[in-house]
């Protein structure tokens, strides 16, 4: 197999909950270390719920003082999680015109959005902008080709990645930073979340709460990220000797146009969508070593990704990982997280467990990788995004070939 | 004038060091807007809201060439206070 369209990732970086750092969040992948805690959402603490906030960040290091009072939470993550995956990549090594920036967000700066209703100032409508991480990226990595922003919702991060892979193959441009940014940490977006009875909003061990495919899953937790991958057209970044984590051979980009907040009962949204990715990848599905499932731990989500799953592979018949055990939800930072993961796993041989996962829901006829990391072969990995409005992404990456 | 003595100034002094993410103590009369504090457009729209906002003033048709220095933002609200509080005395 040739891959003569698949896209090298030479560069990952992160700000999560489970890891500041693209190496603490394998590590606490690997040890099933999850970030979650009893969050209070308010300065009054009315609205207490388990989540995986990152108390301790600052743009320090990333953003003048300015720069900072400018943009958003979400976007101040994305820019330190993207300026540590350039870092990675070791800088960009073509034209400004050559350089693109796909980002993905659900909400855009909902922090700086609710706190300044009725009261904005001369910043707001540049702070909450959704684009505004496109911005910065951009203004920071002298990126003057494509600079785009999508909102899918839970698959903004994922979509993000594959049509910057598009833009790539259509000769746009040769190298783009593409990812997610979420901080939905807002009393009003929790109490949302638990009132659509998607999220888990009380529990004795937070750490042990997002279940993925388990019996007893109860929903997900609300997390905040940031997570960027540099993607190179192949034949440059072979040419300038760049380590490669994993190539992108694959994107798969349907709808189910089925129902505003649940997925197709049978998952056949999600089935289409894994299969156009494979068949883009020129990949059989029988060559697959493992999922990255989108796993929320939602009852609708569980069974149905579970179905499309075992409807194309057959029943239990290829590894799954579901890491928002570790990691929460971090809606459209979520896919490029799970992406950064997947490529991960891919360059280490190793699939990190699903986390809290113990007794295997039977609708769910999955082999999940539960308990301890997992060894991996050469080949193929597919990470699943699946979000409210019936948008799925699916993303296949490849062991990079000599 | 000595525009350290304005009512205004020490609110006026904060409030330019955060919106323009500078140390308050490099505020002072003399400090050029743009050359010393590095304020761009973005600076300046806020200031002007802001100003707005704190001193219940308004900046509409005020050159912006003719406001160089924290001395000029700090005298240019005192005349616009001045002025209208005259205005209600005379309407």
């Amino acid at each position: 197999m040739t891959h003569k369209n698949a896209v090298a990732v030479t560069g990952l970086g992160v700000r999560c909950g489970a890891g500041t750092s693209v190496g603490a969040l394998w590590e606490n992948l690997l040890t099933s270390r999850s970030a979650a805690r009893m969050h209070a959402f308010d300065a009054e603490g009315t609205v207490v719920v388990p989540a995986c906030p990152m108390p301790g960040f600052t743009p320090e290091g990333y953003l003048t003082a300015k720069e900072a009072r400018r943009t958003d939470r979400s976007v101040q993550l994305a820019v330190c999680a993207a300026t540590d995956a350039v870092a990675d990549a070791g800088g960009l090594h073509v034209p400004a015109g050559r350089r693109a920036v796909v980002t993905g967000t659900a909400y855009g700066g909902v922090i700086s959005q609710e706190s300044g209703v009725g009261q904005p100032d001369v910043l707001y409508v540049p702070r909450i902008m959704p684009n505004a991480g496109a911005h910065w990226l951009s203004a920071k990595f002298e990126a003057t080709g494509p600079t785009l922003t999508l909102s899918t919702a839970c698959a903004s991060g994922s979509h993000a990645v594959g049509e910057a892979m598009q833009i790539i193959r259509d000769g746009r441009a040769d190298a783009v930073v593409a990812g997610g940014h979420e901080s939905p940490m807002t009393a009003t977006t929790a109490l949302a979340f638990g009132r659509s009875g998607a999220m888990v909003t009380q529990c004795d061990d937070p750490a042990r709460a997002l279940r993925p495919f388990d019996t007893d899953r109860q929903g997900f937790l609300l997390a905040e990220a940031a997570a960027f991958l540099v993607l190179e057209r192949l034949d440059h970044a072979r040419r300038r000797g760049a380590r490669i984590y994993a190539t992108l051979t694959g994107y798969g980009c349907t709808s189910d146009a089925h129902h505003l907040t649940a997925p197709h009962p049978e998952g056949t949204g999600a089935r289409a969508c894994m299969e156009q990715a494979l068949a883009d990848a020129g990949t059989p599905a029988d060559a697959v070593t493992h999922i990255n499932a989108h796993g929320t731990g939602t009852a609708l989500n569980d069974v149905a990704e579970a179905r499309a799953l075992t409807a194309l592979f057959g029943p239990a018949a290829v590894p799954v990982t579901a890491c928002k055990s570790v990691t929460g939800h971090s809606l459209g930072a979520a896919g490029a997280l799970e992406a950064v993961i997947t490529a991960l796993s891919l360059h280490e041989g190793i699939v990190p467990p699903t986390a809290n996962t113990t007794r295997l829901d039977p609708q769910c006829d999955l082999d999940v990788v539960t308990a301890r990391p997992r060894k991996l072969p050469a080949g193929p990995a597919i990470s699943n995004s699946f979000a409210f409005g019936g948008h799925n992404s699916c993303l296949v990456f490849d062991t990079p070939r000599p | 004038m000595n525009t350290e003595q304005l009512d205004h100034w020490d609110e006026l002094r904060a409030l330019c060091a955060s919106i323009m993410s500078v140390p308050v103590q490099d505020v002072v009369p003399q400090a050029r807007l743009v050359a010393d504090l590095g304020a761009d457009s973005l600076d300046i729209t806020e200031l002007q809201a802001a100003s707005e906002d704190h001193f219940d003033v308004s900046v509409k048709g005020v050159d912006p060439a003719s406001v160089c220095t924290i001395g000029d933002v700090a005298v240019l609200i005192e005349r616009l206070r001045t002025a209208q509080t005259s205005d209600a005395v005379t309407g």
